[in-house]
């Protein structure tokens, strides 16, 4: 997801903030039932050509088999050898949309389950954390949040449990307003959160979010810690539908300049 | 709160509780899947809509015919439909996901043996997990002299989902249904039906002559969801003396028109034989060119920046490939009438492979059409990223007039809702495949609204100027069907009453339920 300038136009056209803090608390109070993460696993990195600091983070979280898969597309020989050497192992990796594509597909082959899954879209001026996740390893979102909160540039994260409503067909949108459905367990629960000029501290009031981290500014970093300690087991937030938006850029649209997406499977 | 992420369309939990313990005794409870990370990878789809509205309830792996006869046992009792998948590669067009939420998939990846290999008679009998890679590492394994078509995505991709979801593939075998001879069918009474000759007790015909006696089935199991497909006769082809791959660029957009009309000829007289492929700029810089890196402005990219890319990257507006198969001899007489055609054309380019050297795009051009499976398309992933595809394939006349007519009403409509044009034609005997990927970042929201809205648009204005879409996603499969009339929708569905009168098979597949 990305703020887009009609968004911001919107909002400087008719904006109101109040809107989002209408939203009661309580819509966001039903969450899923948290399942604590199995103990620590044995841990492999994988990367495909992209995620240096990544990868660094994550073997700096603790210990972790690495494979690098290169930069281009993975070889399908090579990816059933890997699955079928790492059963039992939980993997975390960053990689391009082509690769994760195969990647995830020969995962699903292998029986691999998956826990956690985002897609990063990052430019100059701003940049979009879309975060899907199993009840149990959620958490990942308020990680980065924390840590990009304090470095100017604008973002928004989102983090939605495995079975809820994503992003949707309808338009949604009010007049004034950006916005941004944040789904829940049945479509019934679908849930569209409405942000007009907010910065963090003012989404976070709305959400019921603690305050932010000290900042370090690094995504790629942030991530890679944050899935170093969710697949060693220690998913310490709530399982809640999330939305971090901070800042609204000063520029025009900023079509992704990277887009990576990152994981976290059960082999 | 329910203990599953979904369940199917009537269904309450306690009887789903039964269905779900009735497989687990089938298969064990390692091949029934319910677990939200389990589940995942079953509901990842790279369509415009949300992933919620295709969650399975349950996803239940088979290994033989006669697990499957004991599943649909329990799906008629307790009326839950299942949504069968072979290898689950049909990225763009679903992917393993069901059509509808809550529905069950029956995943038959691990039903995966090649039953048997006919060097003499050139035919394969299959599975519904085997991968082209699978079949193509046998035949090479063994030094069989045989090719076999497969299409873009083929190493993971299997010849049996292919074919019955009628894809194609390069080679002079591309057109897969035309090739195939012979299925093994579950029906959703259980009942195992093997069409043609199959039916003929002792027969050893089933996979080379298709008709049999009386109508013809074959069809019916293609596209549709009367039936499971568990076993397929494919036909391969000899491997021929010699093989000449070669591309022919042509500079400008409105080219089409004499790449048609040059091409068509040559395609009807079989002089050249394969399915040609004419790709558009974008599908051949996508494997080595991310948008980003050339265009970082709002809206499709426009035309200035394209030629740009073309010419950096060597390539055409149109990239056309093709090849010719026999003996040296053969190949020879069939270059020169090909070039003899083609200096009518001063602005055609023709690169041999030779003149490719190690060229990647070239090369799995040339691997495609000998039926080597490759994954460098997967390269249009970059081009854009955000993981959002959605195939659009309208058919048209191989004639030059209607392919640019088709060719600036996708490019226009495209353009509209801020998305590229990302095209290829594959011309087959008379008419020409027009497979246009819709692509477009999944974590967008106004992406995602842009490409669903785009994808309704195109669907409607190509129905209007009276061009049929061959093949779609599981999100347009009704509308699509609405396109053909309403007489084949109730044809369709007095097939299904008749045959799934429960409507447990993939209902909503093609359009069609009870």
């Amino acid at each position: 997801m990305l703020i887009s300038r009609r968004g911001i136009l919107k909002s400087m056209v008719a904006g109101s903030a109040l809107a989002a803090y209408a939203l009661p608390r309580f819509s966001f109070a039903d969450t899923l039932t948290a399942q604590t993460p199995a103990g620590a696993r044995e841990l492999v990195l994988v990367t495909a050509g992209a995620g240096e600091r990544f990868a660094l983070a994550v073997r700096e979280a603790g210990q972790a088999e690495s494979l690098a898969l290169g930069p281009g597309l993975p070889g399908v020989a090579a990816l059933h050898t890997l699955f079928a050497r790492v059963r039992g192992k939980r993997l975390v990796g960053l990689m391009p949309d082509a690769a994760y594509v195969l990647f995830s597909e020969l995962a699903r082959d292998a029986g691999v389950a998956i826990m956690f899954e985002g897609r990063h879209m990052t430019g100059a001026g701003s940049a979009s954390h879309a975060l899907h996740c199993v009840p149990g390893f959620q958490g990942v979102g308020r990680e980065l949040a924390g840590a990009l909160a304090g470095a100017g540039s604008a973002f928004a994260i989102t983090e939605v449990p495995f079975g809820a409503t994503g992003a949707g067909r309808a338009d949604a949108s009010l007049p004034g307003f950006a916005s941004y459905r944040v789904g829940g367990l049945l479509a019934q629960d679908e849930l569209w959160l409405h942000l007009s000029g907010l910065d963090l501290a003012q989404g976070c009031e709305a959400l019921g979010i603690e305050p932010a981290q000290p900042a370090s500014g690094d995504w790629e970093r942030s991530l890679g810690a944050a899935l170093a300690r969710l697949a060693a087991g220690s998913a310490g937030a709530p399982c809640v539908r999330q939305a971090f938006i901070h800042q609204l850029p000063a520029q025009q649209d900023d079509k992704g300049h990277d887009s990576l997406v990152s994981f976290l499977m059960q082999a | 709160m329910s203990k599953y992420i979904a369940l199917p369309k009537g269904v309450t939990e306690a009887v789903f509780d039964k269905a779900i313990a009735a497989f687990t005794g089938i298969l064990g409870a390692e091949n029934v899947l319910t677990d939200a990370g389990q589940l995942a990878p079953y509901r990842k789809t790279m369509m415009a809509v949300a992933d919620d509205s295709h969650a399975p309830s349950a996803a239940i792996v088979a290994t033989s015919v006669g697990q499957i006869q004991q599943i649909l046992t329990v799906c008629n009792k307790y009326k839950v439909p299942v949504w069968t998948i072979s290898t689950g590669k049909n990225l763009g067009y679903g992917s393993a996901a069901p059509g509808e939420r809550g529905q069950v998939v029956l995943d038959l990846k691990r039903m995966n043996k090649i039953i048997e290999v006919n060097a003499d008679l050139g035919y394969a009998l299959v599975e519904p997990g085997v991968t082209y890679q699978q079949l193509y590492d046998y035949i090479q394994e063994r030094k069989l002299p045989l090719w076999m078509s497969c299409p873009a995505p083929s190493a993971i991709a299997g010849p049996l989902g292919n074919t019955v979801d009628r894809g194609v593939g390069y080679t002079p075998y591309g057109e897969h249904f035309l090739f195939s001879c012979g299925m093994e069918v579950v029906l959703a009474g259980g009942e195992v039906l093997r069409t043609g000759m199959g039916g003929v007790p002792n027969s050893n015909t089933w996979q080379v002559f298709k008709w049999g006696y009386g109508p013809s089935l074959d069809g019916i199991f293609t596209q549709s969801n009367y039936g499971i497909v568990t076993k397929l006769g494919i036909w391969l082809m000899p491997e021929p003396p010699a093989y000449k791959p070669f591309c022919i660029r042509f500079p400008d957009e409105g080219d089409i028109v004499d790449i048609v009309e040059t091409l068509r000829p040559l395609r009807m007289a079989m002089i050249i034989p394969n399915a040609i492929v004419i790709a558009s700029t974008i599908w051949e810089a996508a494997v080595t060119v991310k948008r980003s890196s050339v265009y970082q402005g709002a809206g499709q990219i426009p035309d200035e920046i394209l030629k740009e890319v073309a010419v950096k990257n060597d390539l055409g507006a149109w990239n056309v490939y093709a090849a010719l198969y026999g003996s040296p001899e053969q190949i020879e007489v069939n270059w020169q009438i090909i070039t003899h055609f083609l200096k009518k054309h001063p602005k055609a380019r023709i690169v041999t492979e030779q003149e490719a050297g190690d060229n990647p795009v070239f090369q799995y051009r040339a691997d495609l059409m000998r039926g080597k499976p490759n994954l460098t398309e997967f390269g249009l992933y970059n081009w854009r990223g955000g993981g959002g595809s959605m195939w659009f394939a309208p058919v048209s006349q191989a004639m030059g007039s209607e392919t640019l007519k088709q060719m600036e009403m996708a490019k226009r409509i495209l353009g509209k809702h801020g998305l590229d044009y990302v095209a290829e034609f594959i011309v087959g005997w008379r008419d020409m495949h027009h497979i246009i990927d819709v692509l477009f970042d999944k974590s967008n929201p106004d992406e995602v609204r842009a490409a669903n809205a785009c994808f309704g648009e195109l669907l409607e204005e190509f129905s209007k100027a009276g061009y049929g879409t061959y093949r779609t996603n599981t999100e347009f499969m009704d509308k699509v069907a609405d396109t053909y009339g309403p007489v084949q929708r109730e044809v369709f569905r007095k097939l299904k009453r008749a045959l799934d009168p429960n409507g447990i098979l993939s209902p909503g597949k093609s359009g069609i339920r009870i």
